[in-house]
């Protein structure tokens, strides 16, 4: 489904990911793991194409489509989701309101209203959320957990293929974050995709079933594995995983 | 002269002097009233919602407020031309409060917010200037917040922000599926409606918003 051949990409001039490759098949549950500031959220914005996030060198392909040659709406028309750690309000503008333009866009059909709003509301007490939220501005005077919920009502009603989560865990308490993977496990079971998470530690990951676990330092892949993975390094911590760690491991060896 | 639709509250004269001595609120939608003096009697709530699209114009409003009064104003505008809005608050008493929330599209026009809170020496009241302004195809525009006070024991702030469209919630729209040019209409259409809280103006400024 998605697939990641050698990427450079830069940031203010300064290089972040170097040479990173990953596949996600269809239906699989990927985690990245690493510490703050190594470039993880990097592969979230440049995979939906916002163009900060230069890409020097490689390629992207979604269901064998070359990403790298469409913007962030057409990568969205194709299925791919992100859900940011800190998503913005937009004042004035209404998630109802946002999601009829989203869909007309994406069919070329005006929305059903009786259905999308019972939709909407269905969505709505899955969540927990009150149902004011619909005609709320998007994301306004929410909190970091209602903001949340808030991104997956509009998951729910989009249907993405791809999803990235990342960092959703930052700012959600215990409660919340049981609701929030709860309920993208239901989205998970009834829908064919595929979710990408990027986190700190081992506990999103357990909580979604992460199938392929892969820790990121000095802009690539380092070690891939399975949910023991996370496990080892939430134990240990990355210092394991740091390039100078291991190069005087390395040493000690020799 | 210009007839204003509003209650009995109101005295509207040749002059344009408006008295409101009640609790009311009071819109103006694309009206041709270009200079008005308005008065808020002592314990009145007033709010006035100001919607304009604007070729060229000049706006003179001059507000006086009495005591334990509270007057909000929320002006929302889309200039296309020139427009010179210049607001005068004077206090006539204390405890009393003036809110002023005005978002403008300049869109290839050129605009001047003239913005004066004399709050002199009268005590415990409150000013609260919130200006903001977005330039669209070359648009531009000036703001000049002036409050005079003479004493500390006043609220005064002023918050002021010329910019374009903001490439965050361009690029969040967009990441949902919605086209750059979708996009742009709802960020600025939620700009322009966003002060006002009455369903019915806001319906009737998203029918006559042209770009929509």
């Amino acid at each position: 489904m998605l697939k990641i051949e050698n990427l450079n990409v830069k940031i203010n001039n300064k290089d972040i990911l170097k040479d990173f490759n990953l596949d996600i098949k269809l239906g699989e549950i990927h985690g990245i793991m690493g510490p703050n500031g190594i470039g993880k959220s990097t592969i979230c914005k440049t995979i939906i194409g916002d163009p900060i996030y230069l890409v020097t060198k490689g390629k992207i392909f979604f269901n064998s489509k070359d990403l790298l040659k469409l913007n962030i709406t057409q990568r969205a028309k194709e299925g791919i989701y992100l859900v940011n750690q800190n998503p913005i309000e937009i004042p004035g503008v209404t998630n109802a309101e946002m999601l009829r333009v989203a869909l007309f866009e994406k069919t070329g059909e005006v929305v059903n209203i009786y259905e999308f709003n019972k939709k909407l509301e269905e969505t709505c007490d899955k969540l927990s959320i009150p149902r004011s939220f619909i005609h709320r501005g998007i994301n306004e005077g929410m909190s970091g957990g209602e903001r949340k919920k808030n991104e997956l009502l509009h998951l729910w009603m989009l249907e993405p293929k791809l999803i990235i989560l990342d960092e959703i865990d930052s700012g959600l308490d215990v409660d919340s974050i049981k609701v929030v993977c709860d309920n993208l496990k239901e989205y998970y079971k009834n829908h064919k995709v595929s979710i990408l998470i990027i986190t700190h530690g081992p506990q999103l990951l357990k909580l979604l079933s992460a199938t392929h676990i892969h820790i990121l330092n000095e802009g690539k892949i380092i070690a891939t594995g399975d949910y023991n993975l996370a496990l080892k390094v939430g134990k240990e911590g990355y210092k394991k995983y740091n390039k100078a760690y291991l190069v005087s491991e390395n040493e000690k060896n020799e | 002269m210009n007839k204003l639709n509003m209650n009995n509250s109101i005295i509207n004269d040749e002059n344009n002097n408006i008295i409101v001595s009640k609790d009311s609120i009071y819109t103006i939608m694309n009206h041709s009233l270009k200079t008005f003096n308005i008065e808020v009697k002592s314990n009145c709530k007033v709010i006035i919602n100001d919607f304009r699209i604007i070729d060229k114009e000049d706006t003179n409003i001059k507000i006086k407020i009495n005591g334990k009064a509270s007057l909000i104003y929320n002006h929302s505008f889309i200039n296309k031309n020139k427009y010179e809005l210049n607001i005068n608050t004077t206090y006539k008493s204390e405890e009393s409060e003036i809110i002023l929330n005005i978002h403008g599209i300049n869109d290839k026009g050129f605009n001047t917010t003239n913005v004066s809170g004399i709050m002199s020496d009268k005590k415990n009241n409150i000013l609260i200037e919130d200006i903001r302004l977005i330039n669209i195809n070359n648009g531009s525009g000036i703001i000049i917040p002036n409050i005079l006070a003479e004493t500390s024991k006043i609220i005064a702030n002023h918050n002021t922000t010329i910019g374009t469209i903001s490439e965050d919630e361009l690029s969040y729209l967009m990441s949902k599926g919605i086209s750059e040019t979708e996009a742009k209409n709802l960020i600025l259409t939620g700009f322009l409606i966003n002060i006002f809280k009455d369903k019915g103006l806001i319906t009737k400024i998203k029918e006559i918003i042209y770009w929509r």
